[in-house]
C-alpha cells in the first residue's frame, strides 16, 4: 500500500510540474530560511556548558538603586566574593576577574625581543580561576598556575603568535612599557578553542601582580568600585535561591557603613553561568557581546512565518487543483478506499514533497552559510549542518511542514463524493473559498507588514547615519598612543605628524571621537547637597582638539596648555545642573570624595556630541587638559590615504621605534555604533524578499487555478464580446481586494510593533502614514504583475476549445 | 441477492425538490443478469449509485444478501463495497497515473491481499481479459475497448458477487462493445450477478431481464430467458 502511495505521489508530482515546482521552490526557500535560523539559534545555546559543574557556577549581579538608573551590572565590589566564601559554607569556591574591555589593549612582547604587539582581552584573575573554569592546559598545569606574583597564563593562540612552535612555559613576557612595564613569567598555556563561552581570555594575569590587581586586593569597600566580575561555585546540594535570600543581610553586615556614605541602595543577585549568554540583556559591564533570547524568538517567529507562507501555497494549490484529482479519488473510493486511507495517501504526498525540499535545502543552506555569517556576524561552519540535533530538526521540520501543508487538502480531497465525479461531471465546490481567501490575506499581511518594517528600519538607520554626531567624522584618523612611554612622546609625535603633507590638524585625547567614555565622577554645584551628585563622564583632550574634530564651542574659550582646574563641559552638563548658558563660564563644579573636595572651573561650553551608543541620550561630559593623551587625532586632506599612512608610520617610527603604529578611521568606528541596526535592516530585507517571493509563487499558482476554474465563464464572456482587459480585470479584482483587506490588518500591526522597536532609540524617526501606503502599493504592483501573466494567458485562449470540452 | 422496497431519493435545491427515485421496488436474484433501461433523467444512475453503496437512499429499504444496508455509514459501506461489488463505468475511470497492472491491482491493495498473491491474481485476470501484453502501459496508451477491458478486469479481480455496469459500451464502437458484452456474459455464466444500466436495446438483450424506468419508477419488466 505504501509503495502504491509513493508511486502515485511521485507520478503526480512529476506530472504537475508547475505546481510541484512552485510548491517545491516555496518549501525549499522556507526550509533554507528555517534551517539557517535554526542553526544560528542552536549555536546560541549551550554556552559555558563545557566547564565542569557549570550548573553550580554563578555570577554575582549588582543592582544599584540610584535615581531612576536601576540597570543591573555584572560588576561587583572587590571584597564581596571572598567574604561570601568565608561567610557561607555553601559557597565552595570563588574567583574575581577584572576585564579591561575589548578596546583596552596592552603592549606585549617576549622579554628578549623588540617585536611588540597590542593585545586585547587580557584578564586579571584570582588564582582560583581554573578551579571554576577548567580550561585544558597544553603547557604547564592549571593547579597553582596563577599563585606566584607576576605569573601569566597565555591562550594557545597568543602563545603561538609570540613563540611560534617553541615552548612558552617558564619564558618571560613584558607587558606595557615605561613606568607601567611589568615582567611576567608564563606559567601555562591553555586551549582557547574550548567550546562556546562568554569568557574569551587572550591571557590571564594573576591578581597578585601589583597595579590594578593590588588595588583590587586592597579595596575593602562593599558599596562602590563595582568593576570586578565575581563568580562562585556552590557546594554540592546547596541551593542558589536560599543563598540569594541571605545576601541582603550579608551586605548590611559588611557594607552598611559604606552604603550609608554613598547614599544609595544596593542588592546582589546570582545569575547562572549557563544563562549569561542568553539572559543578560541590559546588564552593564559584560565581558563580551551577549545574545538575547528575545532576539532569537523574533528570528524563530520570522522563520515560522516564512514556512507558513510556503505551507499556505501548498494548501491553496492542492485544494485548488482538487478537481483534477477528483476522478482518481472517486475511483479509489468506489473500489474500496475509505477516507482514512485517502488522507494518509495525500499526507504522504505532501510529506514526501516537503522532505524532498528538506533534502535539497541542506546543500543550499551550506551555500547560504557564509552569507548568514556575514548577516549575523557569526562563524558557523558547515559541520554545524551535520550536527545530530540539526539533522533531527531537518527531518522533523520536513515531516511537520508536510503535515501542516497537507492536512487540510487531504481532508478536503478525501471528502470528495465519488458519485459526483464518476459520471464525468467535475464541477465541485471544494472547500471553503473563504479559507483560501483568508490564507491569501495572511500572506499579504506578512508581506505588507515586512515591507513597511523594512522601510521603517532603513529610515531609522539612515536617520542615525545622517544624525549630527556633534563632530565631523570624515577624514579623521585616530592613532593609538597605547603605552605610558608613547603617551609621554605625545608632543614630539604630534610635531612630527604636523609636518606630514596632507595632515591639516593634529591633537590628542584620551578617547577617539565616538569611543565610549567609561570614566565618570559624581559632581555637585557649590552649595549643593553632597549626597545628591550628578554623574559626569570625563575625558582628557589637548587644547586644539575641538578644532580638529569639529565640535562647536558655544561659549567661552578652548583649553590652554597650562590649564589644570579649568575645564570645558558639554551643553548636557550645564543642563543637568540647570546653569544658564550665559552664566556658565566661571561656574564651579565640585567633586567630593572621602572628605576631600576638588574644584573645577568651567571656561567654556561645547555643543553636545555622541560618545556612546546612539541608543543612549547624550550624557554630561567634562573635558580637562591632558598632556599625555591616549590617542592622537588628526585631520587629513588627501586623495591617497595609503601614501599618507605610510608617511605617518615612518614619522611615528622615528619617535617610537619599538611600538607598533596602530590607527583607525573615525568614520569606521562611528559606523560600528549603528552596526546592529544596519544588520537588522539587512536581515529584514532578506526575509522580506523571500517572503514576498514565496507569496508571489503561491499567487501565481492560485491565479492559474482561478483562470482554470473560470475557463467556461471566461469563454462565454469572450464569445459575448469581452475584451482581454475585461478578463484581466475579472481575474485580478478579487486578489486586489484581498490586498486591501491585508493592508487594513497589517498597517496597525506593523505600526505597533515598529513603534515598540523605535522606543529603544532616544533619537528616532516618527512613523509616517506613507510608509504603509508604499508597502501596499508595492504589494499591489507585485500582485498585479503576478496575476496579469496568468490572466492574460487565460484571456487570449481560444474560447471554443473550453466550451467544447464542457 | 438484492431486494429494494419503496426506495426513495430526492435532490433538493433551494427552491425545487426533484424526485429521482419514487418508491421503487424490485429484486435481483443471485446469478442473475439484469438490465435497467429508460430515458435520461429517469433515475437509472441514481439507482446504480445506491445499489453500489456509493450513495444512500432517502427512504425505503435495501437488503443486500438479506442484510439491511440502507442506513449504513460511509465506513461500513466502504467495507461492504470493497469485498462484494465491482464497478464498470461508461467512461472507464482508470487512474491515469497508474499502469494497467497497477490499476487492476488497486482493489486487492485495499482489501489487504499480500503482494505475491496480488501479482498472481492480476496476471490471471489480465490473461483472461487478453490484455496481459499491455500490463505495463498507461491508460492513455490504450484504445477505448482495451481500456474498458482493463476496467472490467479491475472490477472482477476481487471476485465480487455483484458487478454494476453503467453503460459499459457507451463510449465504444460496436465491435469493442460486443467484446465487452461477451466478457460480462462470461462472468455472469461463471456465477457473478450483474446489473447493467444501458441505453442500448442491443446490449440489453444480453441480459436475462430488462427493467424499464420512467421518472424514478419502474414501468415494465421483461423477462428474456
Amino acid at each position: 500500500m505504501f509503495r502504491n502511495y509513493f508511486k502515485i505521489a511521485w507520478r503526480n508530482l512529476w506530472k504537475n510540474k508547475l505546481q510541484t515546482g512552485i510548491n517545491l521552490l516555496g518549501l525549499t526557500v522556507g526550509t533554507v530560511c528555517c534551517l539557517s535560523i535554526l542553526i544560528y539559534v542552536i549555536a546560541q545555546f549551550g554556552y559555558d556548558q563545557q566547564f565542569e559543574d557549570s550548573s553550580s557556577i554563578y555570577r554575582i549581579k549588582t543592582v544599584i538603586d540610584e535615581n531612576e538608573n536601576t540597570n543591573p551590572s555584572a560588576g561587583t565590589s572587590p571584597p564581596i566574593a571572598f567574604a561570601m566564601k568565608e561567610d557561607f559554607p555553601e559557597v565552595s569556591e570563588v574567583c574575581r576577574i577584572v576585564y579591561f574591555g575589548e578596546g583596552n589593549e596592552s603592549l606585549v612582547r617576549v622579554s628578549d625581543s623588540d617585536e611588540a604587539y597590542y593585545e586585547s582581552r587580557g584578564y586579571l584573575a584570582d588564582s582560583t580561576f581554573f578551579k571554576l573554569f577548567n580550561y585544558p592546559f597544553i603547557e604547564g598545569k592549571p593547579e597553582g598556575a596563577l599563585n606566584a606574583p607576576n605569573s601569566i597564563v597565555l591562550s594557545k593562540t597568543l602563545a603561538k603568535k609570540l613563540f611560534g612552535t617553541k615552548k612558552a612555559l617558564n619564558e618571560t613576557l613584558v607587558l606595557g612599557s615605561g613606568e607601567e612595564e611589568q615582567t611576567l613569567r608564563i606559567k601555562g598555556v591553555f586551549e582557547d578553542d574550548f567550546g562556546k563561552t562568554h569568557l574569551n581570555p587572550n591571557y590571564i594575569l594573576t591578581m597578585n601582580s601589583g597595579g590594578t590587581g593590588e588595588r583590587v586586593i586592597e579595596i575593602q569597600n562593599f558599596a562602590t568600585q563595582n568593576f570586578v566580575l565575581s563568580y562562585l561555585k556552590l557546594a554540592p546540594g546547596a541551593s542558589a535561591e536560599a543563598l540569594e535570600s541571605k545576601l541582603p543581610s550579608f551586605l548590611q553586615q559588611h557594607g552598611a557603613k559604606d552604603l550609608a556614605a554613598v547614599g544609595f541602595n544596593k542588592s546582589l543577585f546570582l545569575q547562572k553561568l549557563n544563562d549569561i549568554h542568553l539572559y543578560s540583556k541590559g546588564i552593564r559591564n559584560q565581558i563580551d557581546k551577549v545574545s538575547d533570547i528575545n532576539y532569537l524568538y523574533i528570528l524563530l517567529i520570522l522563520a515560522l512565518f516564512i514556512q507558513l507562507v510556503a505551507c499556505i501555497n501548498f494548501i491553496n494549490l492542492s485544494t485548488a487543483r482538487a478537481n483534477k484529482r477528483a476522478k482518481e479519488i472517486g475511483v479509489r473510493k468506489a473500489i474500496g478506499a475509505n477516507k482514512g486511507t485517502l488522507i494518509r495517501q495525500f499526507l504522504g504526498e505532501s510529506i514526501l514533497l516537503s522532505l524532498f525540499a528538506s533534502v535539497i535545502s541542506i546543500p543550499l543552506t551550506a551555500l547560504a552559510l557564509p552569507f548568514l555569517n556575514i548577516l549575523t556576524e557569526g562563524n558557523i561552519d558547515y559541520s554545524a549542518l551535520f550536527d545530530l540535533k540539526i539533522l533531527a530538526s531537518i527531518l522533523s521540520l520536513g515531516i511537520l511542514t508536510g503535515f501542516i501543508a497537507g492536512l487540510y487538502p487531504a481532508i478536503i480531497l478525501s471528502g470528495i463524493k465519488p458519485i459526483k465525479v464518476l459520471k464525468g461531471s467535475v464541477s465541485l465546490n471544494l472547500g471553503s473559498g473563504n479559507l483560501r481567501k483568508g490564507l491569501v490575506v495572511f500572506q499579504f499581511v506578512v508581506s505588507i507588514g515586512l515591507i513597511s518594517s523594512v522601510i521603517i528600519i532603513t529610515q531609522q538607520v539612515k536617520h542615525s547615519q545622517r544624525m549630527d554626531m556633534g563632530f565631523n567624522k570624515d577624514n579623521l584618523i585616530a592613532v593609538r598612543l597605547g603605552t605610558q612611554q608613547v603617551s609621554e612622546n605625545f608632543n614630539a609625535t604630534k610635531s612630527n605628524f604636523e609636518t606630514v603633507i596632507g595632515v591639516t590638524e593634529v591633537s590628542g585625547s584620551n578617547h577617539y571621537p565616538s569611543e565610549f567614555i567609561m570614566g565618570d565622577m559624581g559632581l555637585t554645584i557649590p552649595g549643593g547637597n553632597p549626597a545628591d551628585q550628578t554623574l559626569v563622564h570625563y575625558d582628557g583632550i589637548s587644547p586644539n582638539y575641538l578644532n580638529t574634530v569639529g565640535t562647536s564651542l558655544l561659549i567661552g574659550r578652548t583649553l590652554r596648555t597650562n590649564d589644570s582646574i579649568q575645564v570645558l563641559v558639554n551643553k548636557a552638563t550645564i543642563d543637568a545642573f540647570n546653569i544658564p548658558l550665559n552664566k556658565a563660564v566661571g561656574s564651579k563644579l565640585l567633586q567630593t570624595y572621602e572628605g576631600e573636595v576638588d574644584e573645577f572651573e568651567i571656561v567654556g561650553v561645547t555643543g553636545n556630541y555622541h560618545f556612546a551608543s546612539l541608543k543612549e541620550e547624550i550624557a554630561p561630559v567634562l573635558l580637562f587638559n591632558e598632556t599625555q593623551p591616549g590617542w592622537i587625532i588628526l585631520k587629513a586632506e588627501t586623495q591617497n590615504y595609503e601614501a599618507l599612512l605610510n608617511k605617518l608610520e615612518s614619522s611615528w617610527k622615528i619617535i617610537n621605534p619599538n611600538t607598533p603604529f596602530d590607527y583607525t578611521f573615525v568614520y569606521k568606528e562611528v559606523e560600528k555604533l549603528y552596526a546592529e541596526e544596519k544588520r537588522l535592516g539587512k536581515i529584514s530585507v532578506v526575509f522580506t524578499s523571500l517572503a514576498i517571493l514565496i507569496s508571489c509563487l503561491g499567487l501565481f499558482g492560485l491565479v492559474s487555478f482561478v483562470a482554470e476554474q473560470k475557463k467556461k465563464e471566461i469563454s462565454i464572456r469572450k464569445v459575448l464580446g469581452a475584451s482581454v482587459q475585461n478578463v484581466v480585470r475579472l481575474l485580478s479584482k478579487d486578489f486586489l481586494s484581498l490586498v486591501g483587506i491585508a493592508f487594513i490588518i497589517a498597517s496597525p500591526l506593523a505600526y505597533y510593533i515598529m513603534q515598540k522597536w523605535l522606543q529603544d532609540f532616544p533619537y528616532r524617526i516618527t512613523i509616517e502614514w506613507w510608509v504603509f501606503m508604499i508597502a501596499v502599493i508595492v504589494a499591489l504592483i507585485i500582485t498585479l504583475l503576478t496575476v496579469s501573466f496568468q490572466a492574460i494567458k487565460a484571456a487570449i485562449a481560444n474560447p471554443v476549445k473550453s466550451l467544447r470540452t464542457e | 441477492m438484492i431486494k429494494i422496497t419503496n426506495l426513495e431519493k430526492y435532490y433538493k435545491t433551494e427552491e425545487v425538490q426533484t424526485i429521482a427515485l419514487n418508491k421503487l421496488s424490485f429484486e435481483v436474484k443471485q446469478g442473475e443478469f439484469a438490465a435497467i433501461m429508460g430515458p435520461s433523467g429517469c433515475g437509472k444512475s441514481t439507482l446504480l449509485n445506491i445499489l453500489g453503496l456509493l450513495d444512500d437512499p432517502d427512504g425505503g429499504s435495501y437488503l443486500f444478501n438479506g442484510i439491511e444496508v440502507a442506513g449504513y455509514n460511509e465506513r461500513k459501506r466502504a467495507q461492504l463495497r470493497k469485498h462484494n461489488i465491482g464497478f464498470v463505468f461508461q467512461s472507464f475511470n482508470l487512474i491515469d497515473e497508474l499502469s494497467v497492472f497497477e490499476n487492476v491491482e488497486l482493489p486487492l491493495i485495499y482489501t489487504g491481499v499480500k503482494p505475491a498473491e496480488r501479482k498472481e491474481r492480476v496476471h490471471a485476470v489480465l490473461e483472461k481479459m487478453q490484455i496481459m501484453h499491455r500490463r505495463k502501459h498507461f491508460p492513455q496508451q490504450l484504445s477505448g475497448g482495451q481500456q474498458q477491458r482493463v476496467a472490467v478486469a479491475r472490477a472482477v479481480v476481487n471476485n465480487p458477487k455483484l458487478i454494476l455496469a453503467d453503460e459499459p459500451t457507451g463510449n465504444l464502437d460496436s465491435s469493442n462493445g460486443n467484446e465487452v458484452m461477451d466478457l460480462l456474459t462470461e462472468l455472469n455464466e461463471a456465477g457473478t450477478t450483474i446489473i447493467m444500466v444501458t441505453h442500448s436495446e442491443h446490449d440489453a438483450k444480453f441480459s436475462h431481464r430488462i427493467i424499464r424506468m420512467l421518472d424514478g419508477q419502474k414501468v415494465t419488466e421483461n423477462v428474456l430467458v
